[in-house]
């Protein structure tokens, strides 16, 4: 019997008339128009990137920057002044987090030379809370960039393709899992130098362990489905199924966790830096201006509201920026207005009655 | 509770849902009334409303959900209870049997705990050991062979037709006055179905519960129902007495919902089978093939499939039936190359699959396509369906950008989906689209043998004959051999020229469709012929007197 071919738009008619209403309103997109549509809908995570977009730039153009040396303090002979060694940008503020300026207003409380105020010896507090900003940035994105990109090939190679190599990569994971990350850094911060990127790559090769576990988990569940059994009798690649089936549907696992993690990571850098073991002077991170102001609380409060303010800002920033990710990497996700508010439109559609 | 007492009434009830900013209608204008010891069966396509209505009953609608008009329960209308009084009439007054019991019950609790437990919040003054008693007394009403076994047993420790009893002794537990029974085989064997289904019918006639029966299936209901409420989009469609709705049915669309179930001996193949393959190679061929699951920690190895011998010869459709757990899904498994044969032989198009080597397996890849069984876990959820459908022709390789856009133009157009729908996502599509992508994919290599795994086993019935007609289509037109696996005799008979019954890992019997269907030679066959359900009252009355003596 040969087969009536269908007219285009018969058939088009006869496929919408099999979907539900909520099917129907989809029209087919592009993942990337998905993605970035869905995400500029999240107010949160919008707002989020604007103010860390905003946090960076104030951080890195008001202070400026140094790029290469030491970082130690030197005196240059020429100007018979105080200079860090290596190559200073200079920024568009007109003080420096390590030179001492005449104090002020009594008491170095804000004002409009200093907006946060000055320290005893009439430091800067701005430049010094920018620097930080600098510092713990870039510690945090190190051990983000590190830590996932480990975890998730370490957690998706033993959770594809188990057996021995699970098990030997698991007992790895385990064995790291085991060492609290404060005392590792602590000691090894000591000994490899107490400057950002040296902190940012040591913290970032012990904190992926909990990301690769997640990750193996997913891999564990999501390997028995029967795409990648489909993609399998297809002749695909370990490395295809991975990378092109598994991966993308536990981008959310991901993204969250990376984002959980760097937000831990920026606690973990003021923790060490606090204790006097992460970033040391005469470089600065938040964790350090807290630290070694913890004697002038009472006298001296801003001190610690602007590092504390900023820990918390940068936080707050990555956490929500991660959950508009992982919102809009989810194609099945969908807006639900709240219950009261479905009950007061309900009522009114049928006339205040019911 | 008088043999005729009205149960429970509905008055013009609807159910409406909160989707993207306005309100969808899922149900309207529903009126029935159930009366003691009757059954009302609802039939229509998922997404008809069906469910949604009687889970309404029960206040048990999602968030975005909110029910109208009246649900008289003795008098009170429990669209308007409080969740207090709602949670009392829960398991007491109105019960529920799921459709998949596994996830219906809650694995970490025994069975026993589980019945007790409803026992307990209803009757707080029960003791600890009546309620027992009275657990082992309900699990032994529904018929489980060790009631005081399967009191103290898991979920996971029963099978499935099993855990379904035991669903419905937890539901039968408190006396209820109306038992919803929302798709309760679906998920079972053909021959568990059947016996699920009388289990309820004498339940049904010695406890005097009223029923309600929710169901896609018209041939399930055939010899249940005393009325019979067919609904599409949220409307009633047609209701009436099961001999008026099987008999005289006025509506088109109750007409197409009786045809769409697919009956014994009306298959397409018939007649066709006699031609003769000799001299011709088998595109499958299978020679005392044995498949074993490697021992795993403490569990010990175990043979799923055993002396299995089967050949496909090109253009031929082999139906492989069985329930279960009988193997058949694994040796679809060991044909496209996802699990390795233990012993034996098994060669498709003339190459051997068994220790082939990586190059010659895709050679061989190129020869053959699968369908699974859950379209809603065969696509990559991420990928718009136009690229799933291109995968095997991007990693066969060999063809450009354009040629692969084109091809993949040409496969909807085949399954006829529009070409518009290529940058779709699977969750955009329904149950039965998906599907037809997944043979769309399937078949992106022109394979010489189709493997179908299940393949509409989870779709609707009349989602099921329509993907059914499409597969059939194509083979005409293609003329490629199918391997087609199923649990349902009826499907089987659709399509299949040959027919292999399969029970606990053997092949028990083999032949062509005619020779198994007329004349079956193996108990288990003629058990399997024998539970097919028919749309028919008399005749599934027929049937079940003959499976009971």
């Amino acid at each position: 019997m040969p087969r009536k071919k269908m007219s285009a738009p018969r058939t088009e008619e006869l496929a919408l008339s099999e979907l539900t209403i909520e099917q129907r309103q989809t029209e087919g997109l592009s993942l990337s128009t998905v993605v970035r549509r869905r995400f500029f809908q999240h107010r949160a995570a919008v707002t989020s990137v604007i103010v860390l977009i905003a946090v960076v730039l104030l951080a890195f153009t008001s202070v400026g920057t140094i790029l290469g040396g030491t970082g130690k303090l030197a005196a240059d002979t020429e100007t018979a002044q105080i200079v860090l060694d290596g190559t200073r940008i200079a920024g568009w503020w007109p003080f420096d987090w390590y030179h001492n300026y005449p104090i002020t207003s009594p008491g170095g409380v804000p004002s409009w030379e200093h907006p946060f105020g000055q320290d005893t010896l009439g430091k800067d507090i701005f430049a010094r809370v920018m620097r930080g900003i600098q510092q713990s940035l870039t510690v945090v994105s190190l051990i983000g960039v590190l830590a996932t990109t480990l975890g998730v090939v370490i957690g998706s190679i033993s959770g594809y393709f188990r057996g021995w190599l699970d098990s030997l990569l698991m007992r790895t994971t385990d064995v790291i899992i085991i060492i609290p990350g404060l005392v590792l850094g602590a000691v090894l911060g000591r000994t490899v130098g107490g400057n950002a990127l040296s902190l940012g790559i040591l913290l970032g090769l012990v904190s992926w362990p909990g990301l690769a576990r997640l990750v193996r988990g997913e891999f564990l569940a999501l390997r028995e489905r029967e795409f990648v059994d489909a993609a399998r009798v297809a002749g695909a690649s370990p490395r295809r199924i991975i990378f092109s089936h598994i991966l993308p549907n536990s981008i959310g696992v991901i993204v969250v966790n990376a984002t959980l993690l760097m937000s831990a990571a920026i606690l973990t850098e003021t923790a060490l830096s606090f204790l006097g073991f992460g970033i040391t002077a005469p470089d600065i991170s938040l964790g350090q201006i807290i630290s070694q102001y913890n004697e002038a609380f009472k006298t001296r409060p801003w001190l610690f509201w602007w590092p504390g303010f900023f820990i918390v800002v940068i936080a707050l920033c990555i956490n929500f920026i991660g959950d508009g990710l992982r919102d809009a990497f989810d194609p099945r996700q969908r807006r639900m207005p709240k219950a009261t508010s479905l009950t007061r439109q309900f009522r009114e559609l049928t006339g205040g009655g019911n | 509770m008088s043999a005729n007492e009205i149960v429970i009434e509905a008055r013009n009830l609807g159910v409406d849902f909160w989707v993207d900013g306005e309100w969808v209608t899922a149900a309207e204008g529903l009126n029935y009334t159930v009366r003691a010891g009757q059954v009302l069966a609802i039939v229509g396509e998922s997404g008809s409303g069906k469910s949604a209505s009687s889970m309404s009953l029960l206040g048990l609608l999602p968030a975005n959900g909110r029910a109208h008009g009246e649900a008289l329960l003795g008098g009170e209308n429990t669209l308007e209870a409080t969740p207090e009084r709602l949670r009392q009439i829960r398991g007491k007054d109105i019960a529920v049997i799921f459709q998949e019991p596994m996830t219906a019950m809650n694995p970490v609790y025994t069975i026993g705990f589980q019945i007790v437990e409803a026992l307990k919040v209803h009757f707080p003054q029960l003791s600890r050991d009546a309620a027992k008693a009275r657990a082992i007394e309900l699990l032994g009403l529904v018929e489980l062979p060790d009631p005081e076994k399967a009191f103290n047993s898991y979920p996971h420790q029963l099978s499935g037709g099993q855990r379904q009893r035991a669903m419905i002794a937890q539901s039968i537990s408190c006396d209820p006055k109306v038992l919803i029974a929302d798709e309760p085989t679906t998920a079972l064997d053909v021959t568990i179905q059947a016996e699920i289904l009388d289990l309820l019918r004498s339940l049904n006639q010695r406890l005097g519960t009223g029923i309600i029966l929710i169901t896609h299936d018209m041939g399930v209901v055939a010899d249940m129902a005393d009325h019979v409420l067919v609904m599409k989009s949220g409307r009633v469609v047609e209701s009436g007495t099961a001999d008026e709705i099987y008999h005289t049915p006025k509506q088109d669309y109750t007409k197409e919902l009786l045809a769409a179930v697919p009956h014994l001996g009306t298959g397409v193949a018939t007649g066709k089978a006699a031609t003769s393959h000799k001299g011709e190679t088998p595109v499958l061929r299978l020679a005392n093939v044995d498949i074993t699951y490697p021992k795993r920690g403490r569990v010990p190895a175990f043979k799923a499939a055993e002396d299995v011998s089967i050949e496909i010869y090109p253009g031929e459709v082999l139906g492989l039936v069985g329930e279960s757990g009988s193997g058949k899904t694994t040796i679809g498994r060991a044909v496209v190359g996802l699990l390795p044969a233990a012993a034996g032989e098994i060669s498709v198009a003339g190459q051997n699959m068994v220790g082939v080597s990586p190059k010659d397996l895709r050679a061989v890849r190129r020869n053959i396509g699968i369908v699974f069984q859950d379209p809603g876990s065969s696509l990559n959820p991420r990928w718009p369906i136009g690229e799933s459908i291109g995968e095997p022709l991007v990693l066969a390789g060999g063809y450009s950008k354009d040629q692969i856009e084109h091809r993949v133009e040409e496969l909807l157009a085949m399954v006829e989906l529009p070409v518009s729908y290529r940058n779709r996502y699977p969750h955009e599509l329904s149950g039965g689209q998906r599907q037809r992508v997944g043979i769309a994919r399937a078949l992106a290599l022109d394979p010489k043998i189709l493997v179908a795994d299940e393949p509409t086993s989870a779709l609707d019935v009349s989602v099921q004959a329509r993907v059914l007609e499409l597969l059939t289509n194509i083979q005409n037109e293609k003329k490629f051999a199918i391997l087609f696996i199923s649990h349902d005799l009826a499907v089987i008979d659709m399509l299949s020229d040959r027919i292999a019954v399969m029970h606990h890992g053997k092949i028990v019997e083999q032949g062509s469709t005619d020779q198994i269907l007329r004349n079956p030679q193996d108990p288990y066959t003629k058990r399997l012929i024998a539970a097919v359900p028919v749309p028919d009252p008399e005749e599934q009355r027929k049937r079940r007197r003959a499976r009971t003596t």
